[in-house]
């Protein structure tokens, strides 16, 4: 890092929190802090939610997923665009007609409170958790890059983030986050234009695109309906809608951010806005990875991209295995240019048979440089058991930190920071209204004062800053952090949909029902995950459709027993 | 979907009867503003831009594997 990369970062973040910490300086009673007084108008509210959930996760790992995987994560975006439909249909006019906080406080009104207990402690664990990995995940992977301090850039990114979350509530959060997005998507096009630029030169873009390709990295789509893949259209489409619905329809870190609408049609916009411009985002993050990946084919990329996992190994009685495999790679990586070039030039030729050929070739190497890659994961998870050994989420800063100028790394690590934390202060703002809606006011003191409320909701954001700053201490062997984040969620989303679905489009099925149903459904996923090789988008669904059989079959028993039908007293 | 809900718990009326109600004498502020968005239409085109996109990705897919 120069000093020019120094000043950047630091000056964007300053400026960021001390424009937070502006922008929410009014004092403001429950509804102002919480939900920005209603007032938010769809282009804030749509930048919020995309925001939202586009963590510094989004910008680092995503592009090496691209790198490692090709494009295809983009398929699991696939089902947002629908949920984000059915939801404006459905979730906003109710949850606007109720005037509520938060997404749970609707669940009493139908089911009672032991069923919106549950959600909101069911959500308090997901939301805290993954809050941590927010906050966790860029500092992991500047410090093992950079050499920084983890535990220092943990404690100074999280409090940061307290600092305006909690003096200016839900309207600091959303407004900084539109400034924070277009920070972080500026970053990375600045990186994807360097990235391109720094080809050869006798490469052109299409030729780039080409050779990504036929390696692999643009398999955008795929139709194979496999229950075993983890991305292909129909985990996609299908599961994807089902994660999406669950975490934009109950989920209280995205519903807090189209609360705030002035109307329902400004929070609809904000959704569908969100629905349209998602899609191609994620395509052109991944696609980011993809050039960096071609970028790799001219120079050449070190056999392992997590440093401090290189030098434990090379430190180890596994040094000399660990050298041979180096050597290997770097005698793979000279076969592979010479066949990408072989490659290039069969194509300026238009001969369609040297193609085959030079693509055959290519293919051959890049599995054996994959194999050598797998060894070398291998051999550093022997050296160090327990250690991660993914080196994903440690590709796209490698080659920001020793491609990019003087100035552009800074903006690059300002945007990661940047994302990290938004979501982190979107995280938090939730969890403080949740605690204070769902928990403090409804079971310990209801005729609590909104200046109670406020006062507390700013010490729960303190605290719940804490707690995720405390997990970012001691999380670990995550393996590709977007995956981690989202698996952590699809355990419990696909069951607190299943509640809301229920609550939204059936009339009988009663609060005990709903409660058990919650439980089985939540059963279901828990042995799908330990037990089942099932991919993880599916859990959602699992968790929905058993949750929802599960609660109709328990109505049926429980109408029986009271000799009625109709709704029944409920838990709570 | 549909619009039929218990009253008054989670219940949710059509566009109609939610712009009709805003536009009461008395307007209850927790019913929403009329608005000239063309609903259908917006979610059709979302819809119809994931389609384009899906065919744009399986087009970008074929034409460089």
């Amino acid at each position: 890092m120069r000093p020019i990369d120094w000043i950047v970062l630091i000056g964007t973040l300053v400026a960021i929190v001390a424009y937070g910490v502006w922008k929410g300086r009014h004092k403001k009673d429950l509804d102002g802090y919480l939900l920005a007084g209603r007032q938010l108008k769809w282009p804030t509210i749509a930048l919020s939610i995309m925001a939202t959930q586009a963590s510094a996760i989004t910008f680092l790992s995503t592009p090496g997923q691209a790198y490692a995987d090709g494009m295809r994560f983009v398929q699991f975006y696939l089902g947002l665009p629908i949920a984000m439909v059915i939801l404006s249909i459905t979730a906003v006019p109710i949850y606007h007609r109720l005037q509520i906080f938060t997404a749970y406080e609707y669940l009493e009104t139908r089911f009672g409170v032991g069923t919106r207990t549950l959600t909101s402690v069911l959500f308090l664990i997901q939301r805290g958790l993954s809050t941590g990995i927010t906050l966790y995940a860029p500092a992991l992977i500047v410090s093992v890059i950079l050499g920084w301090n983890i535990h220092l850039t943990n404690v100074v990114v999280g409090l940061m983030v307290v600092l305006y979350t909690a003096t200016g509530g839900t309207k600091a959060v959303s407004r900084t986050q539109v400034h924070q997005l277009f920070i972080a998507l500026g970053g990375m096009a600045v990186a994807l234009i360097i990235a391109i630029h720094s080809l050869p030169h006798d490469v052109t873009l299409v030729e780039a695109f080409r050779v990504a390709g036929r390696m692999g990295r643009l398999n955008a789509i795929d139709f194979k309906f496999d229950l075993k893949t983890p991305y292909n259209f129909w985990s996609g489409l299908i599961g994807g809608a089902f994660l999406a619905l669950s975490y934009f329809g109950t989920d209280q870190s995205q519903v807090q951010r189209y609360l705030t609408g002035a109307s329902i049609t400004e929070s609809r916009l904000g959704l569908l806005i969100n629905g349209m411009v998602k899609v191609p985002m994620q395509f052109f993050i991944l696609f980011v990875g993809a050039m960096v990946f071609v970028f790799y084919q001219f120079i050449a990329p070190p056999l392992f991209f997590n440093t401090v996992q290189r030098a434990k190994v090379a430190s180890s009685p596994y040094a000399a295995d660990y050298l041979a495999l180096e050597a290997r790679h770097r005698q793979q990586f000279v076969e592979k240019r010479a066949d990408v070039q072989t490659l290039l030039a069969a194509m300026r030729a238009h001969d369609n048979a040297s193609i085959d050929t030079a693509t055959t070739a290519l293919r051959h190497v890049q599995a054996r440089e994959t194999a050598t890659r797998a060894a070398a994961a291998t051999l550093i998870g022997r050296t160090q058991p327990g250690a991660d050994n993914s080196d994903t989420n440690y590709i796209f800063l490698t080659f920001v930190i020793d491609f990019l100028p003087a100035g552009v790394v800074g903006l690059v690590l300002a945007a990661i920071f940047c994302a990290a934390m938004s979501a982190t202060s979107s995280g938090l703002n939730s969890l403080a209204s949740t605690t204070v809606v769902d928990i403090f006011r409804r079971l310990g003191k209801p005729h609590a004062t909104d200046a109670e409320c406020v006062r507390l909701s700013k010490l729960m954001t303190i605290a719940w800053g804490v707690f995720a700053i405390g997990f970012a201490e001691f999380a670990n062997r995550l393996g590709s952090l977007i995956e981690a984040v989202n698996k952590l969620g699809s355990l419990f989303y696909g069951t607190i949909l299943a509640i809301f679905l229920l609550a939204f489009y059936t009339k009988r099925v009663s609060g005990t029902a709903a409660f058990f149903g919650a439980l089985i459904g939540e059963g279901a996923v828990v042995w799908c995950a330990i037990a089942t090789d099932m991919a993880w988008l599916w859990w959602n669904v699992i968790g929905c459709v058993v949750g929802v059989g599960a609660a109709l079959v328990v109505q049926r028993f429980v109408a029986e027993q009271a000799g009625v039908g109709g709704r029944g007293p409920g838990i709570g | 979907m549909t619009s039929e809900r218990e009253s008054g718990v989670g219940g949710r009326e059509s566009e109609r009867e939610l712009a009709g109600n805003a536009n009461a004498p008395t307007p209850d502020p927790r019913l929403p503003a009329p608005d000239n968005v063309n609903w259908p239409l917006l979610y059709t085109a979302v819809l119809g831009e994931l389609v384009i996109l899906v065919f744009i990705f399986y087009a970008f897919t074929k034409a460089f594997a």
